[in-house]
């Protein structure tokens, strides 16, 4: 089910592009990718809104209020603070259903990038068995190079001289994983909070760093791609928090 | 509120998604087989092991304790002298003695993958198809490597094939290669429409190939020369077989089709529901095929008649050959890697699970 409705309809459409881009797999990726983020914008837009909201209502003085008032009482404080939520028509989960409804998508595309450039036979197998009745097959090996790289393999650059290679796409993946999660203003001003979203940029930041230095290039490609254009997303919907990039601090609010 | 459940979830829940996605694309394949004598030598993920055939039981193991940068995946090769060669995903190239899995010496491969099996050349060097578009050369008596020979972007993912003069290259990029053992040069090189994927037969001065175009293709050793093609109903995986008076090829689509080797003129075919991505094998007048979903046939070799069904756990890919009396299959997605069959009844005889 996953693979009929998700990740085989992705993976051919990557072949197309591949196909219109005269064999560029590296283009292909990164088209596809802009491409995914361009329709699922209105889904980002709303939930940047959504947190946009809700941020503002938990710096209110009013929740402040409820906060301090029933500082004694947690069960109380939430009733109270679900009542203000509701009435200032901001959903809690407003922010988060939006970003729910693009995982499978994003995980999906993870998956067919995966798929599409097999390097083993049996990966090679899985990918006969997914690709459409109408792709022409002599297409197949795909070019999997794209300026130095070959996209099939964890990427190394070595330059002349230096006695070590450079893994240059994992560090740009570090470095947008983090700009792109840190941009985004927080949510809630408790340093509680706070703590757990650094816990969590920090987190996510190693995971897909450690990923990039251990399989295909292709994926860091993409993690690439999607970095930079969710950067270019917040700052077009005027919604980042540049101070947030530069420190590791918890506390650091939002700032346009 | 307190968002720390709610992230800590959210973490576990990304690490398992992303670790399941991650696992998906661990190299891996289905194992190769070689046979001699009473044994059987599988080489899979990170082992070669010698099977004794009569009993399915393990005499030997390559290495002791599982090396994970060790992924064997080609069927080794046994040559001439009766040793044993077997190739590794990482170019790393292992000959063994095959009565006891000593190792006699071991070439560190570069990185550049070796897929394909090796081949054995007349005078005793081993040829080894690299991801780098290289033939590698290496000395029989040591190891090491002797020279490169390069095809351009020709890279084979399977078995060769060798007469006195030449070695047969089939590549996934298309290309069908003849080089020439004396001058170490290409006689003649032939696009043929799509990616070989199962390598190259060579019987009576006849190349075939299959493609992932669906065809099948009969060249001329000699001179390259396309003798005929006939058309399949999906992606030819395996390279045909050649036997008696027929060739018989199956493809992805399920078909299992038995040509005639001097003009491709179909003699009759047999559709089995599922991909067919292992080589039939011929024996005794009949024709054993068997689907990736773990169907196992037997036919008769003159008309299609259907003779036997079995079914295994998990899929047949790769090998399907008679030897011993036993018909042994390599099986994928099961809890065992090979399996023995009686060839006249289909019965099973034992099953093999390598070592973890």
């Amino acid at each position: 089910m996953w693979d009929t409705f998700i990740v085989n309809p992705l993976i051919n459409a990557l072949l197309f592009l591949y196909r219109l881009l005269g064999g560029n797999f590296g283009l292909a990726i990164i088209v596809f990718t802009i491409l995914i983020r361009l329709i699922t914008y209105p889904l980002t837009a709303s939930s940047t809104n959504s947190m946009k909201k809700m941020q503002e209502l938990q710096g209110s003085k009013e929740w402040k209020d409820l906060s301090k008032k029933y500082a004694k009482d947690k069960e109380k404080m939430q009733a109270e603070q679900m009542k203000l939520l509701q009435a200032s028509g901001a959903n809690p989960l407003g922010g988060c259903l939006p970003m729910l409804i693009q995982l499978p998508i994003m995980i999906g595309l993870y998956q067919s990038i995966l798929n599409v450039i097999p390097s083993t036979p049996l990966q090679l197998f899985s990918f006969s068995q997914r690709i459409y009745a109408f792709f022409p097959v002599s297409l197949i090996p795909l070019s999997k190079t794209f300026l130095w790289m070959n996209l099939a393999q964890p990427e190394h650059l070595t330059i002349p001289g230096l006695p070590f290679p450079i893994p240059v796409l994992a560090i740009l993946v570090l470095i947008t994983s983090w700009v792109s999660q840190r941009i985004i203003p927080m949510m809630t001003t408790d340093a509680q909070s706070g703590q757990t979203n650094l816990i969590m940029n920090i987190f996510m930041v190693l995971l897909f760093t450690n990923i990039s230095l251990s399989l295909a290039s292709g994926l860091s490609l993409y993690f690439v791609a999607t970095n930079l254009i969710t950067i270019v997303q917040y700052m077009m919907m005027g919604r980042v928090a540049w101070r947030q990039v530069y420190s590791i601090s918890p506390g650091a609010p939002s700032a346009k | 509120m307190n968002s720390r459940p709610a992230a800590i979830a959210v973490l576990g829940l990304v690490s398992v998604l992303l670790a399941a996605c991650s696992a998906g694309a661990a190299n891996q394949s289905w194992p190769g087989l070689a046979l001699k004598g009473d044994m059987g030598y599988l080489a899979h993920n990170h082992f070669v092991s010698a099977v004794n055939l009569a009993t399915g039981q393990k005499a030997w193991q390559y290495p002791e304790k599982a090396d994970t940068k060790l992924l064997f995946y080609a069927d080794p090769l046994l040559d001439s002298k009766g040793d044993l060669v077997a190739a590794t995903y990482n170019g790393s190239v292992f000959k063994l003695d095959p009565a006891s899995g000593a190792l006699k010496w071991k070439h560190d491969g570069d990185g550049g993958k070796i897929i394909a099996p090796l081949a054995e050349a007349p005078g005793g060097d081993y040829y080894a198809s690299s991801e780098s578009g290289d033939l590698l050369i290496f000395d029989s008596a040591t190891g090491a490597l002797k020279t490169k020979i390069h095809l351009g972007k020709a890279f084979a993912w399977g078995a060769m094939a060798a007469d006195a003069q030449r070695l047969y290259v089939a590549t996934i990029e298309h290309e069908v290669y003849a080089v020439n053992f004396q001058s170490g040069k290409t006689d003649w090189s032939l696009d043929v429409g799509g990616s070989i994927a199962g390598g190259i037969t060579l019987a009576e001065g006849k190349l075939y190939v299959g493609t992932f175009a669906g065809k099948v293709i009969a060249l001329d050793a000699q001179s390259g020369q396309t003798l005929w093609d006939a058309k399949a109903d999906g992606w030819v995986w395996q390279a045909p077989v050649a036997a008696g008076d027929s060739v018989f090829a199956a493809d992805l689509s399920g078909t299992l089709r038995a040509l005639s080797p001097s003009d491709g003129a179909p003699q009759w075919n047999q559709k089995l529901g599922a991909p067919l991505q292992a080589a039939p094998a011929v024996d005794g007048g009949l024709v054993f095929i068997g689907t990736t979903a773990g169907t196992v046939r037997a036919y008769s070799a003159a008309d299609g008649a259907q003779k036997w069904e079995q079914t295994l756990e998990g899929g047949v890919f790769g090998t399907l050959r008679v030897f011993g009396g036993k018909l042994l299959i390599t099986v994928n997605g099961s809890k065992y890697q090979l399996a023995a069959l009686a060839p006249d009844t289909g019965s099973i005889a034992w099953t093999y699970v390598e070592p973890a």
